[in-house]
């Protein structure tokens, strides 16, 4: 219906008052066009449904295509149909009532799909916020009475109550969203990338080398040490290409020597109808050591890696206890080293000495592994545990967030 | 403009909804709760357990609950216990709990499988120890743990791993170095098969404990 009202009475701006007097500018069609339909409801009915299509599809990631059922296909496509509803709702407000009703409803669904897939997802508050932003968008476009002459007055209270309400939820919707859309956290998993994760908090070793397979023909390498031609397989691809090998070794000065280290893999399964079981290993500390004549304790191939400290020292005199000279200091970054040659070691990545140093004071160092050999370690406070929750409190292993901001990742990272 | 009935009645229908949903994931932090570990099953432990070679891999029980298949050749068990506590508050006439042991001082095994969802120990040392992951038709196929020999002979890549595995280690610690050693374990099992067994000092006992206090009233 066309709505002539300007102002009341008093004169106080109403719901009918589009123009505020200047009625032919383009700012006054638009308000005029915003008054007779329910924008903010629209608004953020659109809004917190997009967010919960964002999370779905982020939750969905996660999980090999062909997992997903009929139900988590309604599932995925319910909060993208809200997102249409919401659109719907200012191009036709007469039938706003039946848009914002189906609205709440997909919604709901559409949260408690998330809570009862049995997939875990990470940032659960987001989604609980556009759960509230898309109910209370709904509930107004649910509210809205097309027909109805009544009009409310504009006055201070009901603007400032409305302001309120929008910045709260702009504010609510920046806070949760940061964390999810910096992404930092490790390791990405997703249906291409599979492997165990390995977290240490701290990690010292005799030796840290890698081996990456790069462009240069093994072939020419002198030495034997260079590139290496590797695929690995993992739980859903047989062929992972971008992958590096790091070995980590004992020599005379120090065994590797890892503090709360912590092993575990999701497998996602059809046992019990789709639950995510998982596999976990954990022990206090890890210390390997080696006889051979390489002293290799541990070798490993990765896809990503990242640390959020890393110290490469020089040891003049080879006599354990000796603090070495520090070479270099590698604060938190995220990637698969690599360089020219393929072949480094913790301070060549960075610097490009061919020196082999010792590598101390490592924390948070998190590897996605694929395949993982060590030779004799002892683990203390070990457990080995197999399970399946459909929560994300204890069956779910959530990626492991960064404490520090991430700084320039070196240029041969892959 | 806005229905204000209409408006009361969602804004109340709203807020219950939050609350519920709040109220569901305060009181279990998950929106579903279903048991998922096994509930039968019967805990060993054992001051020392060695294993000449290993092979973990992940299975399943037959309630259809995750667990892993140990696989050991040649085992040396010290302090051996074995425990089952049953409820038989079920059964008419009785209540509380029934436990039964059985203890060795000493115990070898050849051919060993058990299935666990839990193993904890003070200290585990393996020698020659390998995490190898695989693609695979079923959940079953894409994980594998060994310690000793590679089971499959096969490499974990094209370019093998410079550490794959060990020889067969020794199984009495004055023999020489096991490929896996668990000191003050802890093994929760669902099922626990053997080709051979020797037990010494065996004994069996079982205890009674009838007002379900935690304190076993009878028995030895």
């Amino acid at each position: 219906m066309a709505r002539d009202d300007t102002t009341d009475d008093e004169g106080a701006a109403t719901d009918g008052d589009p123009s505020a007097g200047r009625s032919d500018g383009l700012r006054a069609r638009f308000d005029r066009w915003v008054a007779t339909r329910p924008t903010l409801g629209a608004t953020l009915l659109t809004l917190g449904s997009a967010v919960l299509g964002w999370r779905v599809l982020a939750q969905l990631s996660a999980v090999p295509l062909g997992r997903i059922t009929p139900v988590g296909v309604a599932g995925a496509t319910a909060p993208f149909v809200a997102v249409v509803l919401g659109l719907f709702v200012l191009a036709r407000p007469e039938k706003t009532r039946n848009a914002g009703g189906v609205g709440f409803g997909l919604v709901g669904f559409t949260f408690a799909g998330l809570l009862l897939s049995g997939v875990p997802f990470a940032h659960p508050e987001l989604a609980f916020t556009g759960f509230v932003i898309g109910g209370i968008g709904a509930v107004i476009c649910l509210a809205w009475d097309h027909d109805s002459t009544v009009r409310i007055e504009r006055g201070p209270v009901f603007r400032a109550g409305r302001a309120a309400l929008v910045c709260g939820l702009v504010l609510a919707l920046a806070f949760t969203a940061a964390p999810a859309v910096s992404g930092d956290t490790f390791p990405a998993q997703s249906d291409t990338l599979d492997g165990f994760v390995v977290s240490q908090s701290s990690l010292d070793s005799g030796m840290y080398s890698y081996q990456t397979d790069c462009d240069t023909d093994p072939g020419f390498a002198i030495g034997g040490e260079d590139c290496i031609d590797i695929t690995v397989d993992s739980t859903s691809q047989e062929n992972i290409d971008r992958a590096a090998r790091q070995q980590l070794d004992s020599t005379s000065v120090a065994d590797v020597d890892i503090n709360d280290f912590l092993i575990y893999e999701n497998l996602f399964t059809d046992l019990r109808g789709g639950k995510n079981v998982y596999f976990e290993l954990t022990a206090s500390q890890a210390v390997a050591s080696s006889e051979t004549d390489d002293g290799r304790a541990i070798d490993v191939y990765i896809s990503e890696f990242r640390s959020e400290k890393l110290t490469a020292r020089l040891d003049l005199i080879e006599f354990p206890g000796t603090p070495g000279i520090p070479a270099d200091n590698i604060a938190y970054w995220s990637c698969t080293p690599q360089n020219d040659s393929g072949f480094g070691t913790i301070n060549d990545i960075r610097l490009g000495l061919d020196t082999n140093p010792r590598l101390t004071d490592g924390r948070d160092v998190s590897l996605l592994a694929h395949q993982l050999g060590s030779s004799e370690t002892v683990l203390t406070d070990f457990k080995l545990e197999i399970g399946a929750e459909l929560g994300n409190n204890t069956g779910v292993r959530e990626p492991i967030p960064a404490d520090d901001g991430p700084t320039t990742p070196p240029s041969n990272c892959l | 403009m806005y229905d204000t009935k209409r408006l009361a009645s969602g804004v109340g229908v709203l807020l219950t909804l939050w609350a519920l949903v709040g109220l569901l994931i305060l009181s279990t932090g998950v929106g579903v709760s279903i048991p998922l570990s096994s509930t039968g099953g019967f805990n060993v432990s054992a001051d020392y357990l060695t294993a000449s070679e290993a092979t973990v891999v992940p299975a399943k029980t037959k309630i259809v609950t995750p667990s892993v298949l140990f696989e050991v050749e040649r085992s040396y068990i010290r302090d051996l216990n074995l425990q089952k506590t049953l409820n038989v508050s079920d059964v008419p006439g009785l209540t509380g709990r029934l436990q039964i042991q059985i203890r060795s001082e000493e115990a070898t095994a050849e051919g060993v499988a058990f299935k666990t969802d839990r193993i904890t120990a003070q200290t585990a040392t393996w020698r020659g120890f390998v995490l190898d992951e695989r693609t695979g038709p079923k959940i079953f196929d894409r994980f594998k743990a060994y310690a000793g020999p590679n089971p499959n002979q096969a490499p974990n890549t094209n370019d093998p791993l410079q550490i794959e595995g060990s020889d067969p280690g020794a199984i009495r610690p004055s023999d020489g170095d096991p490929a896996f050693e668990l000191r003050g374990a802890k093994i929760t099992t669902s099922t626990l098969s053997a080709d051979q067994l020797q037990l010494s000092d065996l004994s069996l006992r079982v205890r009674y404990d009838f007002n379900n206090d935690g304190e076993f009233e009878y028995g030895a």
